[in-house]
């Protein structure tokens, strides 16, 4: 268990050691935080609505929320993974005493613990003061709380196993592009679920990207009965195992695969 | 004159390199073009709800889109790519 610990003091300095680059990423969220309030409060000031059940203050929430939870979520185990591929330093990783994935997930912790304290606290008073209205939803926080550690092991599984796919492709940073624009899209982190036409609604109930954000921001945000709580994150549940079984298989294969790129 | 031989060298490297690859290339040219797919899907959903952005209909929003894009597209092959050499 120590030495899982100091990976997670090593995900916490390497993300502190350069500061400037901590100021200028907090504030590239803060302006993706305004662009994104610009661009729905656009869309309802223009009365151009045909969606009568979507409404200007619950969409302004979801946004703000998902916003929130998206800087401190976001991983980049996919990018990492790669690096070590590609440079060879895998090798070094692997044959240490220590299991591999527990390892990543240990410097992922560090770096959100990071990102908690210099992004998302921050945001989160900077939209609680420009709203002067309550984001949350008092009476269900803490199923909220739940929902969100539930995400983050999803989107961490999920990213784990496109990294690891790199055992097979050597490079997968273009399906990584690739799935994370239908990632951005389709968990609600750009447009809130409930705005999908039925087609896209129903395909996307059989994937796991609506559990990373618009079950926690939506138990999060909006009152909802114990029931349909408790389905959320029944679903979220589910999909961790599923994404735990299939981490699993690949590890258990791809280690046999894995080609190295000097080194 | 230096400077831009350097450039056009930098230019031909990363072409090579992204050449040397060829499943790696196909991998790229494919998701590049499913994920502009996915923008205009993002852009559909977004007008399925609503009928113009700030008095902009669907169409003109997408031909912003794009042409952006495209200009996008050109400078990051032209500047952000082989600079990138510079960088690794």
């Amino acid at each position: 268990m120590r030495k899982y610990i100091d990976y997670i003091v090593i995900g916490i300095k390497e993300h502190m050691v350069y500061p400037s680059a901590i100021w200028a990423k907090l504030f590239s969220k803060i302006i993706y935080l305004y662009l994104q309030f610009s661009i729905w409060t656009a869309l309802f000031s223009s009365h151009s609505q045909i969606n009568p059940l979507i409404n200007r203050e619950d969409t302004l929430k979801y946004i703000i929320v998902a916003t929130i939870i998206s800087a401190f979520i976001e991983c980049n185990t996919i990018e990492w993974i790669n690096a070590q591929i590609q440079t060879g330093n895998i090798i070094m990783e692997l044959i240490r005493p220590i299991d591999f994935r527990k390892m990543i997930f240990s410097r992922h912790l560090g770096d959100s613990i990071v990102k908690i304290v210099f992004y998302c606290i921050p945001l989160s008073m900077l939209a609680i003061v420009a709203i002067r209205k309550p984001l949350l939803c008092q009476g269900q926080i803490l199923c909220g709380f739940l929902s969100i550690i539930l995400a983050y092991g999803i989107q961490f599984l999920y990213s784990l196993i496109i990294g690891l796919l790199a055992f097979w492709l050597i490079v997968t940073w273009p399906l990584n592009m690739l799935l994370g624009a239908i990632y951005k899209l389709l968990s609600g982190a750009w447009i809130p679920v409930t705005m999908f036409p039925d087609l896209l609604y129903k395909i996307n109930f059989f994937l796991p990207f609506r559990a990373i954000y618009a079950i926690p921001v939506t138990i999060m945000k909006s009152q909802m009965n114990t029931q349909n709580i408790w389905k959320d994150i029944r679903t979220q549940l589910i999909w961790i195992i599923f994404l735990f079984v299939i981490t699993e298989i690949i590890w258990q294969i791809g280690k046999r695969k894995l080609i190295v790129q000097g080194g | 004159m230096d400077y831009f031989r350097m450039y056009r060298r930098f230019v031909i490297i990363y072409i090579k390199g992204k050449l040397e690859y060829h499943l790696s290339l196909l991998f790229e040219l494919i998701a590049n073009t499913i994920l502009i797919g996915v923008y205009f899907v993002g852009f559909n959903v977004i007008f399925h709800n609503f009928n113009s952005v700030a008095g902009w209909n669907k169409y003109e929003v997408l031909f912003m889109f794009t042409t952006s894009w495209l200009s996008y597209s050109f400078s990051c092959f032209f500047f952000w790519s082989p600079m990138q050499i510079l960088v690794n």
